[in-house]
């Protein structure tokens, strides 16, 4: 038996449609610890990985660790029939082919259950290691949905070069070239608007810009976004859930076959 | 072509080892292509002409350029999708692969005939056909499309014998993710991943990818006893033995292991084994055998030719004893005892003389044979497969570069009447492609590992559906 809870529907609905356009199929594995999910999108660049930890949810029950297997899309779906303030519950039997997602309204008069059918989903589970990361920059996420939308403008490749000052976002393409430079700003009045960047050591890679902007579809999720970067290896984009778990984005950066 | 029904085999004995998988999965990765095969599929589909596409693509000159307007066009899609393609060239082929050549090459020659014949009778269809059948891949196509590539900046490497072996020993490797060929060869080579229909044409069809620990897993075969599999089933360098299809042998061979084994326990009568696939004692023995029959043979007829002769002679015979009797009874036993004798020893030595002539070819035969010590053909193959001509893969270097625009500009437009425009727009092409080149894969940063959470999957679909009822019944 399984059962989870959650106070707000919308907060699920935020998470699934953060992963959705990425990731079509998923395998939400199901433990004690609560909710978690790794998946690649279909051509294995990027990867997507999401925690829900189990004292996130209102009431969180589960005998056995399951792993069920659903379509983004068709979740996402159901979970449009969901009022903004609705509760939401996850429920499933150990052997079900099923996962049953259940709807109150917060007056208890309007009670909706759904039946989304499970499917069998072969995916590669990759292990992350942990990385120290040269750059750590954290910076309002509307600003940086904004910066990906504007660059995606001018071309497909965004380079992003870090140093002590800030983060310089460029790109170029067939019409011409666009640059986007935050600074390092930690006097402003709210919190969530500082942008803070922690280096080491300046770091300059080359992503996707398309993945990027895809990334930028988890801002509602929350106000900030940390962009941690490591010479050769994935960016990692991490949208934190509330104080109960994550949405991060890997991307593995371009590089020249010159450089290699 | 490849190893007769391992498709279908595949399919029905170890179908998780087959996967349809979408061209973008296949982003960053580095692919052997058999040149071969590609050259092959162009000359064959890439044609003009209309309802019955009866015309190769040929330039001014009349020379044929269906292999270069292909391979130019497939590696741009390539390189567009991220995939990065190396084409693998065959080099001399292998003496085992002579009878299947002469067999392939007496095909062309029918098809020539046909080709003939239809072209006379005016039938579109079979003009088609046949001209089909007719295509080769000649050292010109190859020569083209080596320089094609070069100047496209996309690695060329020419095997020093099979290119899918060749194919095989890069994947291997790990310097490239798998073979793209069609030749389901390239499994009994070992290739880590075989490539099929990666065309990457407009249709958007997905690849079929086999793999070949899945394959051995799903066969419950080790690599050596997939390899007798593959070549009792039928390969490129040798014959098979007659009733044995592709079922059959691998229930043989789960059972036997070993094609020595096989032949040992196999109902010789119903299952001719070709002298070929003997040991050469046994071959020897068996020539032996055969001599000794067809002598059997011989000495029988001879006998009985001798004994008309001997019928013959025999009244003369009587007549002397007649004689002899006549001039005394204590001779007669002498002349009984010696008369017939007499008779069969005419008959005799011209069995003899026939005998001895038969004698002197078969011993001239005999000992061209007993130099014949080859080992059997499967082990010839087996060996093939085994240990396949190939060099390192350390000795190549797979490099991906700019392509050469004058260079290519000057080989397709000016040497070989190719539209200028549209050669232009490929290269605008190609060199997009590049930048997508250079993403690289999440699996080359971070490994695979099993799942921490596969122990969780929900057991049988049955108890599933039972469930499924009980939980339905609680909600009502």
């Amino acid at each position: 038996m399984y059962e989870a809870r959650l106070l707000q529907a919308s907060l699920l609905k935020k998470i699934i449609e953060a992963v959705r356009e990425l990731v079509t199929d998923a395998n939400l594995d199901c433990s004690e610890s609560g909710i978690s999910m790794q998946a690649m999108d279909s051509s294995h660049v990027s990867l997507c990985a999401l925690m829900i930890r189990s004292d996130g949810f209102q009431h969180y029950r589960c005998d056995r660790s399951l792993s069920l297997g659903l379509s983004t899309g068709s979740i996402s779906k159901i979970l449009k029939c969901a009022g903004n303030d609705d509760t939401v519950t996850l429920k499933a039997e150990d052997t079900a082919d099923a996962l049953t997602i259940m709807f109150e309204s917060p007056k208890q008069d309007r009670i909706s259950d759904f039946e989304l059918k499970l499917m069998d989903i072969d995916s590669e589970h990759l292990g992350i290691p942990k990385t120290e990361y040269n750059c750590i920059i954290q910076m309002p996420s509307a600003e940086f949905a904004r910066i990906m939308r504007d660059l995606q403008v001018i071309g497909d490749t965004c380079t992003i070069a870090c140093d002590k000052d800030g983060v310089n976002f460029s790109v170029s393409g067939d019409m011409g070239k666009g640059n986007i430079m935050v600074r390092n700003n930690t006097s402003v009045d709210k919190e969530e608007d500082k942008v803070t960047v922690t280096m080491e050591e300046p770091v300059t890679l080359k992503f996707a810009l398309r993945y990027l902007s895809l990334f930028a579809k988890a801002t509602p999720l929350g106000p900030t976004v940390t962009i941690s970067m490591t010479p050769d290896n994935p960016v990692v984009v991490e949208y934190p859930i509330d104080t109960f778990g994550y949405v991060r984005y890997y991307l593995a950066p371009k590089i020249d076959e010159a450089d290699e | 072509m490849g190893i007769h029904g391992l498709t279908k085999l595949l399919s029905d004995e170890a179908p998780n080892c087959m996967k349809e998988v979408d061209l973008d999965s296949l982003t960053g990765r580095k692919v052997a292509v058999d040149a071969s095969m590609a050259m092959y599929q162009f000359l064959i589909a890439v044609r003009s002409g209309g309802e019955g596409q009866s015309q190769m693509l040929t330039n001014e000159a009349g020379e044929v350029t269906s292999h270069i307007q292909g391979m130019f066009n497939r590696t741009i899609r390539m390189l567009s999708k991220g995939v990065k393609p190396c084409y693998i060239f065959d080099g001399k082929p292998p003496q085992l692969k002579g009878g299947e050549l002469a067999k392939r090459t007496a095909k062309r020659a029918k098809a020539e005939a046909e080709l003939k014949v239809a072209t006379e009778a005016d039938d579109k269809n079979d003009v088609d056909k046949f001209s089909k059948r007719l295509v080769r891949v000649t050292r010109d196509h190859n020569e083209d499309c080596k320089k094609l590539l070069s100047l496209m900046g996309v690695p060329v490497v020419t095997a020093p014998s099979e290119a899918e072996a060749q194919c095989a020993a890069l994947a291997r490797e790990g310097v490239v993710y798998g073979t793209a060929t069609e030749d389901m060869d390239a499994l009994t080579f070992q290739t880590p991943k075989l490539l099929r229909r990666m065309t990457f044409s407009g249709s958007n069809q997905p690849i079929l990818e086999v793999d070949y620990q899945k394959l051995l897993q799903g066969l419950e075969l080790s690599h050596e006893k997939f390899v007798d599999l593959c070549v009792l089933c039928g390969c490129d360098y040798t014959g098979s033995i007659k009733g044995i299809g592709p079922k059959k042998a691998l229930a043989l061979v789960r059972q036997h292991g070993t094609i020595e084994e096989i032949i040992k326990h196999l109902d010789a009568k119903k299952y001719p084994v070709p002298d070929d696939w003997l040991e050469p004692a046994e071959r020897a023995e068996r020539r032996k055998q055969a001599r000794q029959e067809a002598k059997a043979r011989k000495e029988a007829r001879a006998k009985e030719e001798a004994k008309v002769k001997a019928e013959t002679a025999n009244p003369e015979a009587v007549s002397e004893e007649d004689v002899q009797q006549k001039e005394g009874d204590s001779d007669s036993d002498k002349a009984k005892a010696d008369t017939p004798d007499h008779g069969v020893s005419v008959a005799k030595e011209a069995a003899d003389v026939s005998a001895k002539r038969e004698r002197e070819t078969e011993d001239a035969a005999e000992s061209e044979q007993e130099m014949d010590d080859t080992p059997p053909m499967y082990r010839q193959a087996r060996g093939l497969f085994l240990k396949p001509e190939v060099e390192p893969a350390g000795e190549y270097k797979l490099k991906w570069t700019d392509p050469d625009e004058p260079g290519l500009i000057k080989f397709l437009v000016e040497e070989k009447g190719f539209n200028a425009e549209r050669v232009a727009s490929g290269i605008v092409k190609l060199k997009g492609a590049r930048k997508n080149v250079s993403q690289k894969r999440m699996d080359s940063f971070f490994s695979v590992i099993p799942n921490p959470n596969a122990g969780a999957k929900k057991p049988a679909p049955k108890a599933k559906a039972g469930a499924k009822g009980k939980a339905g019944g609680k909600k009502r």
